[in-house]
């Protein structure tokens, strides 16, 4: 319902808050649209994430202290922006280990040694 | 770029859609406003398709869902844990109770029992020593007051732990679960004054 892609839903489950996290890390701030889009881009198409799933995580990051945001005026709307608090970007590295992991312990199962995420 | 007015019809058309939170608000106008944005840009379209395209494309079948999954990511663990805590304090508040009325009751069962053995134990002295002097009568008396003493000890032990298991279930009981009621009733009554 939330994700539209090659992949089911249960396996992109769990997945946005790295993949918020990843993004970020990399920008120094993004908003919501450009997210989307970018994650789109960068994976050819691949993993489109629905505003319905995007929203709710943004802000529960944002409630938990690991990102913070910034409104600007764009035209006759607010455009949020996020970015990474202190707390969000010393996250960044034990999640990205804890999914390197994961995918480790998966090529176990199923013999894939290529990794997907660096 | 959309002008004000066609912003407002978004905004409205999320205000109808029945969202209140206005920080999500402000995402999804400027999200769905991007996404019109480029339609027109690139479908050459009128404002009017570009909206309805990007609604269809944006928003789920049930567009408050977003709104209702934000509440739920922001607020259960508080809630779950609150509720936790409001529920091992109601049972516990419910074994004290629960032991508070078996302390008392058997407080009273044997103050009762006690009183009736000491009747039966005379009632059968009496049948046995028919022609009693005043050193059985006395040896008798010995006998019922020890035996009075010693069940209004125990009696009263029981009593006071009856005590002290009711004062810790009204504490429990007070502090952890009634708390619990008037939060999730105030949250409530919040909510639906947010919503009038």
């Amino acid at each position: 319902m939330y994700y539209c892609s090659m992949y089911s839903r249960e396996l992109l489950k769990g997945i946005l808050k790295p993949i918020i996290l990843k993004l970020l890390s990399e920008e120094e701030r993004m908003y919501g649209y450009e997210i989307v889009q970018k994650v789109k881009e960068k994976t050819e198409g691949r993993i489109l994430i629905k505003e319905g799933s995007l929203y709710p995580t943004l802000h529960a990051l944002t409630k938990e202290g690991f990102l913070t945001t910034e409104s600007v005026l764009v035209g006759n709307r607010t455009r949020k922006y996020y970015s990474l608090t202190k707390k969000g970007t010393g996250l960044v590295a034990p999640t990205m280990q804890e999914l390197s992991d994961f995918q480790s312990t998966l090529s176990l199962l199923f013999g894939k040694q290529k990794p997907a995420v660096s | 770029m959309i002008n004000a007015g066609q912003t407002q019809q978004i905004r409205s058309y999320l205000l109808q859609q029945g969202f209140t939170n206005t920080e999500l608000i402000d995402d999804l106008v400027d999200h769905l406003s991007c996404e019109v944005e480029l339609l027109i840009e690139h479908g050459r379209i009128d404002f009017t398709s570009a909206f309805s395209t990007a609604k269809e494309k944006v928003m789920p079948d049930y567009a408050i869902q977003i709104e209702n999954d934000l509440k739920f990511l922001t607020t259960k663990k508080y809630n779950t844990m609150i509720k936790k805590l409001a529920f091992i304090g109601g049972y516990a508040s419910a074994v004290c109770l629960c032991l508070s009325i078996l302390f008392f009751s058997q407080s009273l069962l044997g103050s009762k029992r006690s009183q009736l053995k000491v009747e039966a134990m005379q009632v059968e002295h009496y049948l046995l020593n028919q022609n009693e002097d005043e050193v059985n009568r006395k040896k008798l008396s010995e006998i019922t007051n020890q035996f009075y003493r010693e069940n209004l000890v125990a009696s009263s032990e029981k009593f006071e732990y009856a005590e002290t298991f009711l004062i810790i279930s009204f504490a429990l009981f007070a502090a952890l679960y009634l708390p619990y009621q008037f939060y999730s009733k105030y949250q409530r009554s919040d909510q639906s004054l947010q919503q009038a």
